[in-house]
């Protein structure tokens, strides 16, 4: 049986390669990933479950995926664009773990999609390329929409990242699994709330320290019900990215976070749980 | 009207580069096959990204449009018609 072993929070934003190679290696923002890289290493899990919202990159309106499974053998990415001092990237796909993921959901009750052959967007590939650059550790992306609004329910992703916990854990194989949550709190891109001269922006801050007191405090149910579509979008377009983070809080459980750094001008945070 | 239609010009936009020239030389040619309404096609070959917004296109798919500086759309030029679009 497999263990879950980590849960790590994590923005995606394309601009951390060129910020890093700006900034240098003590950046605030290299310092946050290598603190976060070290609690994942701290644990070496050997598998990733993905929470990911893809960026219409992969899906479309044509057949577009309220939650979905990746199961293949393999994945590539950035498939959205070439992102300045990131490199493409083929990882691993543990394909069986994506399969059991799937069918575990229909059997509790959550009608997932699936998808056999498919991309990945920067908002995989970001945090794979600062957590584990060697990419030795193969990933089974679970894609929630939290960017093509209608948007599912807070209390549903909760739920989901419950069942794919118990799900994890019922896989028959002995792994060490990590969950890692892919998403921002409070940003715009490319949309009417943009920085002037910038092509994004942060148009309510505040919302990313409230959001970590929840998270700190493990505050769910008062959490569950104030992160109505609504809310979340006015802190941002990209604002719905927080059901992936909500759907690790499910994964999560009661434990405490071991790490939990806001960014708050840049609209995210980093967070780890870990049990060891 | 679903806006389906300039979504989906931006989309192939991200994913199709002979698409993406075929707007670039020609964009009222490339555009004549999508389902798009007057004021859609309109406001596409104006580049008036404002207008496509509040029309309830996706604004990461028109953001591709600056992104190969398609219909008149340099970055800053799109920076400051998305803003126009606040309420």
């Amino acid at each position: 049986m497999a263990d879950v072993v980590a849960a790590l929070g994590v923005p995606h934003m394309p601009q951390f390669p060129q910020m890093v190679a700006q900034g240098g290696p003590d950046c605030e923002v290299a310092q946050l990933w290598r603190a976060a890289r070290g609690h994942l290493d701290a644990v070496n899990p050997d598998v990733l479950v993905v929470l990911d919202s893809d960026h219409l990159a992969t899906f479309f309106y044509d057949n577009l995926p309220t939650f979905s499974i990746g199961v293949a053998p393999a994945t590539s990415g950035p498939s959205d664009d070439h992102w300045p001092l990131l490199p493409s990237y083929t990882v691993q796909v543990e394909e069986d773990l994506g399969r059991h993921l799937h069918a575990s959901g229909l059997e509790q009750g959550f009608d997932l999609a699936q998808t056999q052959e498919f991309t990945v967007d920067h908002s995989v590939i970001i945090p794979l390329h600062f957590l584990s650059p060697e990419m030795d550790r193969p990933i089974v992306p679970a894609f929630v929409n939290g960017l093509a609004p209608p948007l599912p329910l807070a209390h549903r992703c909760y739920a989901l990242g419950r069942m794919l916990r118990q799900a994890v854990e019922q896989w028959p194989t002995k792994a060490r699994v990590a969950f890692v949550a892919s998403g921002s709190f409070a940003l715009e891109v490319a949309g009417p709330r943009v920085a002037d001269g910038m092509v994004y922006g942060v148009p309510d801050p505040d919302w990313v320290g409230h959001v970590c007191d929840r998270l700190k405090r493990g505050e769910v149910e008062a959490f569950l019900e104030e992160a109505t579509s609504e809310r979340m979008l006015q802190a941002g377009n990209t604002g719905g990215e927080l059901l992936n983070w909500i759907c690790l809080l499910g994964a999560i459980g009661s434990v405490r976070p071991s790490m939990m750094e806001p960014q708050r001008d840049l609209g995210h945070a980093f967070g780890a749980w870990r049990w060891d | 009207m679903s806006v389906y239609g300039v979504n989906k010009v931006c989309f192939r936009v991200q994913k199709d580069p002979a698409f993406r020239e075929q707007l670039r030389t020609d964009p009222a040619a490339a555009l004549a096959d999508f389902p798009l309404a007057d004021v859609e096609r309109k406001a596409l070959l104006e580049g008036d990204v404002a207008m496509l917004h509040r029309l309830g296109a996706h604004d990461f798919l028109l953001g591709m449009l600056p992104r190969f500086e398609l219909l008149g759309l340099t970055r800053n030029v799109y920076i400051e018609r998305i803003r126009g679009a606040a309420s």
